[in-house]
């Protein structure tokens, strides 16, 4: 998140549209906000619909259900140009490949 | 890509701003300003890289250190690893820069004060205290880094290693300071003294290696884990503790539903550590204290049964009444609780005339006084804020901490009651995500705000980045 948030002026700079999604109620997105400054969109994806659209939301037996993280960047035209998925949420999209895979897909 | 280069490539500076480092910090944060930019430290590697520059250069040291310090235990585990990182490299290599106390500010005492001040624990030297898992997980990660030095230093053409064996010898020097504290200055010199009678270097080196060897290889595998498991368990004053703090220790036990309030493993490791070395020499009852430590150990390698392993840990200790510290020992017993009383009852029953024991009876009685003080307390309590210890209720868990726990696992993951999906994969490994080339998908959703997000027409307004995060941000 903190991450991301780093990024947002290089994204924009580029012309992307950032929105990040979380099984948190807006509420607490709402929270996560303020807290952080965050100035891209946040959706409550509470019930996984959008995560289990896109393929990257699993539940443990007995458990409540997750996202794994992903990342989908799109061009204009609404087609994945680009995704980074990981069945372990320690390890995130570097911030350097993200920038160096938005960049490159404008090009 | 290093802060460095990324400050230059923001900033579109030639590469001969590369050779001082400080002046592309000072131009690139004044730049930053300017445009409304921010490039402070957003992570553990941005915070010890800062760190590292603001002890190097020596600038308002202590308060700028502090600032970076404070961050660093705020975000938790990636905090304290980085910061112990650089201290274990500084350490083994000489380079004292964050390790320098030449003017009087110790800023590694500093960051265990802060860690501290966030534990409801005892200070260090006192039983259970967070620093003294601050203080063993330091000097465990400074023999490990000796170790990893060492390892890269062996590797090494001969030659090398022949040239560079008083870099080794000053290696062998703090792993011996480090590993064997009954040794005084004189003996560990003589350690690390060239062969007198054998001509070469290469026997010297030799020496060297066999020495620091013998003290390295005796390191445990998963101290480390533990002792940093531990540390975050007993920062319950954090801010985070129930959120991120919680978060972390999961991942170090690889264990997705471990929450503070059913987890023994931290009573257990602490307990174990209170037994002395040699302990069944500092009992009455020697042969007891053995059998149990055996059926102990044993257990400890092919059981998870946490009571029987807390039962056995509580009749360990109550018998090492001949200990310097069995006073202390006793206070703790007292947290097992439930699964100490079979024992503690048993023992309270010891005939008179059986003179040698009476110690550990007069022992288990306190304890017996201890655990039926707590239940009157909390009895006498209308809210339940000092919860005995119990077998089901460790520690410093409070039945507040176990709603906030309630709370936090909402935040985390969809309520296991939440109608999702009837199809999705039962681990993250089976996910199966949309390909490259697909279309982006349409969809409403609410935002932070509770109203409603439409995708397709955020979608429709050019590129997107669409991140899905586990969340509790």
């Amino acid at each position: 998140m903190v991450q991301l948030q780093a990024d947002t002026n290089a994204l924009s700079d580029l012309g992307y549209k950032i929105i990040a999604v979380s099984v948190d109620p807006p509420a607490k997105l709402a929270e996560s906000a303020q807290k952080w400054g965050v100035q891209f969109s946040l959706l409550a994806d509470t019930q996984l619909q959008l995560a289990h659209a896109y393929g990257v939301a699993y539940k443990p037996v007995d458990k409540g259900g997750l996202p794994v993280p992903a990342v989908f960047v799109g061009d204009a035209d609404r087609v994945s140009q680009f995704e980074y998925v990981h069945p372990s949420y320690r390890t995130l999209l570097g911030r350097d490949v993200l920038l160096a895979a938005a960049r490159e897909l404008l090009n | 890509m290093l802060k460095i280069d990324a400050i230059k490539d923001a900033f579109d500076y030639p590469d001969e701003y590369l050779v001082d480092r400080d002046l592309v910090h000072r131009i690139a944060f004044d730049k930053a300003c300017q445009r409304g930019l921010s490039l402070e430290p957003i992570n553990a590697q941005d915070l010890v890289h800062d760190l590292k520059d603001v002890c190097r250069f020596g600038v308002d040291r202590l308060d700028r250190s502090l600032a970076l310090m404070e961050q660093m235990v705020i975000i938790g585990l990636p905090g304290l690893t980085a910061f112990y990182d650089a201290v274990a490299e500084e350490h083994a290599l000489g380079k004292p820069y964050i390790i320098y106390t030449g003017d009087d500010v110790d800023l590694v005492a500093e960051f265990k004060a802060m860690m501290q001040r966030r534990s409801s624990t005892g200070p260090e030297g006192t039983p259970n205290s967070v620093s003294n898992d601050v203080r063993d997980y330091l000097a465990m990660r400074l023999l490990r880094q000796i170790g990893d030095e060492l390892e890269g230093f062996l590797q090494l053409p001969k030659r090398e290693r022949l040239e560079g064996r008083w870099f080794l010898r000053a290696l062998t020097l703090k792993a011996l300071e480090l590993a064997r504290p009954d040794l005084d200055e004189a003996d560990r010199e003589e350690m690390v003294a060239a062969p007198v009678k054998l001509d070469g270097p290469s026997h010297h080196v030799s020496k060297l290696a066999d020495v620091a060897g013998s003290v390295l290889r005796k390191l445990p595998e998963d101290r480390e884990l533990d002792l940093l498991f531990d540390i975050l368990r007993k920062m319950d004053l954090h801010d985070e503790y129930d959120g991120t703090l919680l978060s972390q220790a999961q991942d170090l036990r690889d264990d997705g539903e471990l929450d503070w309030s059913n987890n023994q493993r931290g009573l257990i490791n602490d307990l174990r550590r209170l037994v002395p070395e040699g302990a069944h020499a500092k009992s009455s009852d020697p042969a007891g204290l053995r059998a149990r430590l055996n059926r102990f150990d044993y257990l400890q390698r092919h059981s998870s049964d946490q009571e029987e392993l807390l039962s056995l840990l509580a009749g360990i200790l109550i018998r090492i009444d001949r200990d310097d510290s069995y006073e202390d020992v006793l206070e703790r017993i007292a947290d097992v609780g439930e699964p100490a009383l079979d024992d503690l009852r048993q023992l309270a029953k010891t005939d008179e005339r059986e003179v040698h024991r009476l110690g550990i009876r007069d022992g288990a009685l306190r304890v017996l006084q201890s655990l039926k003080d707590r239940r009157e307390r909390v009895a006498s309590t209308p809210v339940a804020v000092d919860t005995p210890r119990s077998t089901k209720e460790i520690g410093r868990h409070t039945m507040r901490r176990i709603s906030m726990v309630v709370v936090l696992l909402v935040g985390h993951m969809t309520q296991a009651g939440a109608e999702l999906p009837q199809d999705l994969p039962v681990s993250p490994e089976a996910v199966q995500p949309r390909l490259i080339g697909s279309k982006a998908l349409a969809g409403v959703l609410a935002d932070a705000t509770g109203e409603d997000f439409d995708l397709g027409a955020a979608l429709d307004t050019g590129p997107t980045v669409l991140v899905f995060c586990r969340a509790h941000w």
